[in-house]
C-alpha cells in the first residue's frame, strides 16, 4: 500500500508544479492564493511521500521514494501529452 | 561562434553517448531483463513446475547430500544452492566453464527434476557484464559505465536550467525532432536518479578490474617467483567422507547468521560453509558459517567488518536487487526500460540533427545501421532466443549452445538487413521491418507458450503471465510506434 501512497503524493506534487508553470503547460494562471496553496503542495507531498517510503527501511524506502516520483511524472508527461495532442 | 561551456558540453554529450550509447544499449537491455533472470529459467524450463515456497524436507537434504558425496568421489566440486522464494528446488551445481549446471532436486522428495538443458535466464546476465568475453568484455563494460556517468554528467550540463521547468514536459504534437528531444530529456530527467545509481553501482562492483587496488608499498617491492610446493607436501587426494546431515548444520548455521535465510553451500575436503541468503537484506554480504568435516562441528562465523565493506555490500545489493521484494523488482525493471529508452532515444536524436548535413556520406549509414540492429536488432534476437528454447526438442544435445546461435544468428540477421536496407534518406526502410518482426516475436509468445508449456501456465501462472504478457505489451507499443513512423520521415 506504501507504493501506491507515494505515487499519488508524487502525482500531487507534479499537478502543482504544472499549476506554478501555466504557460510552460498551457495552462490558466492561478490566482496568488492558488500558486500559495500549490507551492505548499509541491514542497510537502514529496516530503510526505519520503517519511512514507522510510517506513518500509532504509535503503527499500528510498529506492520506492525515487521510483514513485519517475512513474508519477511520467504518467503525469503522458497525460499532459495526450491532453495537448 | 563563441564556444561556451554548454555547447563543448553538447559536442562532448553527443559523441561519448553516441559511441558508448551502442554497448549501453545492450548492457541497459539485458541488464533489465537480468532482474527477472531466475523467472525466466523457470520459463525456459517448463518441466520444472515446483510451486514457490515449498516446504524443504530433511528427505531431500539427504539426497542433495548422497549426491553431493556421488559428485565429491567423482572429483567434480560440486555447491549446493537451497531453496529460495524465487527458485524452491535444491540444486546441485558445478561450473562448467561457461555456466552452473547441475540437477534440481524436488524440495519435498529430493527427487530429480529431469528438466531440459538451457542458457536460461543467466544467459542475459551474463550478457550483460561480459559482453560473451569473459573479463576483458567486463573490462569494456566498466569503461563503457564510467563514459556514460561523463555523457550523464555533460547532459546534466547542458539542461541544468530547464531541468526543474520542464521536468513533465512532452509535446509529442511539434515537429519530430522536438518530440523525440523532449521524450529523451523526459526520461533522462525522470529516471536520472536510478540511471546514476545503477551505472554507479555497476562500474563499482568491477571497479578493480580496471583500477587494480594495489597498496602503495607493493609497487617498490619486487614480485617474488611463485614458490612451488615440495613433492609429497601435498596430501594425496582420498576418498572424501560422507557428509554429515545437513538439517540441523543448516539450524545452526541460521542462528549463527542472526537469523538469516541460509542461501547456498560450499564444500572442501575439510570442512563446509553455510552461506547467508543474498535475498536476505540489502547488504549482500558473503557472511558464512563453517563447519568441520566429517563430524559437522561449528568451527565459527565468517563476516567481513569496517564501513567500507560494509558500503561496498550495499553497494552490491543495489546493483544486484537479489534483496528486492517482487514490487521493487517491477521497479527496477521499467526503470531500467526507461534507461534503456533514454539511451535509444539519444542515439536517434544524434542521427536526426546530423542526417540532413551528413546522410550521405559512409560513416553516417554505417552509424544509422548500428544504430537499427541494436535498438530493434537486439529485442529481435532475445525473442528468438526465447522462441529457440522452446522450440528445439527437448532432449537434443548442446541445445544449449544452439539457442546462443540462435541468438547471435538472429542478431546477425537484423544487422546484415538494417545495412542493406539504410541509405541516407530513407531510415525507415530498416526499422519498420523489424518493429513488425518484434511484434511478431513478442505477440507470439503467449500462443507459443500455451502450445508447448501448457501444463506449466496452469502450475505457475504468475511467471507465465508475468513473461508472456510483457512479451504482448511490447508488441503493441512496437506496433504503435510503427505506426508512428508511416512514411519515410526525416
Amino acid at each position: 500500500m506504501i507504493f501506491p501512497a507515494t505515487f499519488l503524493l508524487w502525482l500531487m506534487t507534479f499537478s502543482c508544479h504544472v499549476r506554478l508553470h501555466p504557460h510552460r503547460y498551457g495552462f490558466a494562471t492561478l490566482a496568488p492564493h492558488g500558486q500559495c496553496m500549490a507551492l505548499v503542495g509541491r514542497i510537502a507531498a514529496p516530503a510526505v511521500a519520503l517519511v512514507l517510503a522510510a517506513r518500509m527501511g532504509g535503503v527499500t524506502g528510498v529506492l520506492m521514494w525515487f521510483s514513485s516520483l519517475s512513474i508519477a511524472g511520467l504518467c503525469i508527461a503522458l497525460w499532459l501529452a495526450s491532453r495537448r495532442h | 561562434m563563441r564556444e561556451t561551456l554548454r555547447t563543448r558540453m553538447g559536442w562532448l554529450h553527443g559523441w561519448a553517448g553516441f559511441v558508448v550509447g551502442l554497448l549501453a544499449v545492450c548492457i541497459f537491455m539485458t541488464g533489465t531483463l537480468s532482474v527477472f533472470d531466475t523467472e525466466i529459467t523457470r520459463w525456459m524450463q517448463p518441466e520444472n513446475q515446483v510451486p514457490a515456497y515449498t516446504p524443504l524436507t530433511d528427505t531431500a537434504l539427504d539426497a542433495a547430500s548422497s549426491l553431493i558425496h556421488e559428485q565429491q568421489v567423482r572429483g567434480v566440486s560440486v555447491f549446493l544452492t537451497l531453496p529460495s522464494a524465487r527458485s524452491p528446488t535444491l540444486d546441485v551445481l558445478h561450473y562448467d566453464g561457461r555456466q552452473f549446471v547441475g540437477t534440481l532436486l524436488d524440495p519435498r522428495t529430493g527427487m530429480p527434476i529431469p528438466v531440459r538443458a538451457t542458457m536460461g535466464g543467466t544467459f542475459f546476465f551474463s550478457f550483460h557484464y561480459t559482453l560473451l568475453e569473459g573479463t576483458t568484455g567486463t573490462r569494456i563494460v566498466n569503461i563503457a559505465g564510467v563514459i556514460l556517468l561523463v555523457a550523464i554528467g555533460s547532459g546534466i550540463v547542458i539542461h541544468i536550467r530547464a531541468l526543474v521547468p520542464d521536468i513533465v514536459r512532452l509535446r509529442l504534437s511539434a515537429a519530430r525532432l522536438r518530440g523525440w528531444l523532449d521524450a529523451h530529456l523526459l526520461v533522462s530527467v525522470l529516471f536520472l536518479p536510478f540511471t546514476i545509481m545503477i551505472i554507479y553501482t555497476g562500474v563499482l562492483v568491477n571497479a578493480g578490474l580496471i583500477l587494480p587496488a594495489i597498496p602503495l608499498a607493493n609497487l617498490f617491492v619486487h614480485e617474488k617467483p611463485p614458490t612451488t610446493p615440495a613433492s609429497g607436501t601435498k596430501a594425496a587426494p582420498g576418498v572424501p567422507p560422507p557428509l554429515p546431515p545437513l538439517a540441523p548444520l543448516l539450524a545452526t548455521a541460521r542462528h549463527s547468521l542472526q537469523g538469516r535465510d541460509a542461501g547456498f553451500i560450499l564444500f572442501s575436503p575439510d570442512r563446509l560453509s553455510v552461506y547467508a541468503s543474498d535475498a536476505s537484506g540489502p547488504f549482500l554480504t558473503r557472511d558464512h558459517a563453517d563447519f568441520r568435516l566429517p563430524d559437522g562441528r561449528l568451527l565459527g562465523m565468517t563476516t567481513t567488518p569496517g564501513r567500507i565493506a560494509h558500503i561496498m555490500q550495499v553497494m552490491h545489493g543495489l546493483h544486484y536487487a537479489r534483496f528486492a521484494t517482487p514490487g521493487l523488482r517491477w521497479l527496477y525493471f521499467v526503470s531500467g526500460l526507461c534507461a534503456t529508452a533514454m539511451i535509444g532515444s539519444g542515439l536517434v536524436l544524434f542521427l536526426m540533427k546530423r542526417r540532413s548535413r551528413s546522410g550521405h556520406r559512409i560513416g553516417f549509414r554505417v552509424a544509422e545501421s548500428l544504430t537499427i540492429s541494436t535498438l530493434t536488432g537486439l529485442p529481435v534476437s532475445a525473442l528468438a532466443f526465447l522462441w529457440c528454447n522452446r522450440m528445439l526438442p527437448t532432449s537434443m544435445a548442446g541445445r544449449n549452445r544452439m539457442e546462443i546461435g540462435c541468438f547471435l544468428g538472429a542478431w546477425i540477421l537484423c544487422a546484415g538487413h538494417a545495412s542493406l536496407c539504410t541509405s541516407g534518406r530513407r531510415m525507415n526502410m530498416a526499422w519498420r521491418p523489424q518493429l513488425r518482426l518484434i511484434a511478431l516475436l513478442g505477440g507470439g509468445l503467449p500462443v507459443l507458450d500455451a502450445l508447448t508449456g501448457s501444463r506449466a501456465v496452469y502450475s505457475l501462472p504468475a511467471i507465465h503471465a508475468a513473461i508472456d504478457g510483457t512479451g504482448l505489451l511490447v508488441a503493441i507499443i512496437v506496433l504503435y510506434i510503427r505506426r508512428r513512423l508511416k512514411g519515410d520521415g526525416e
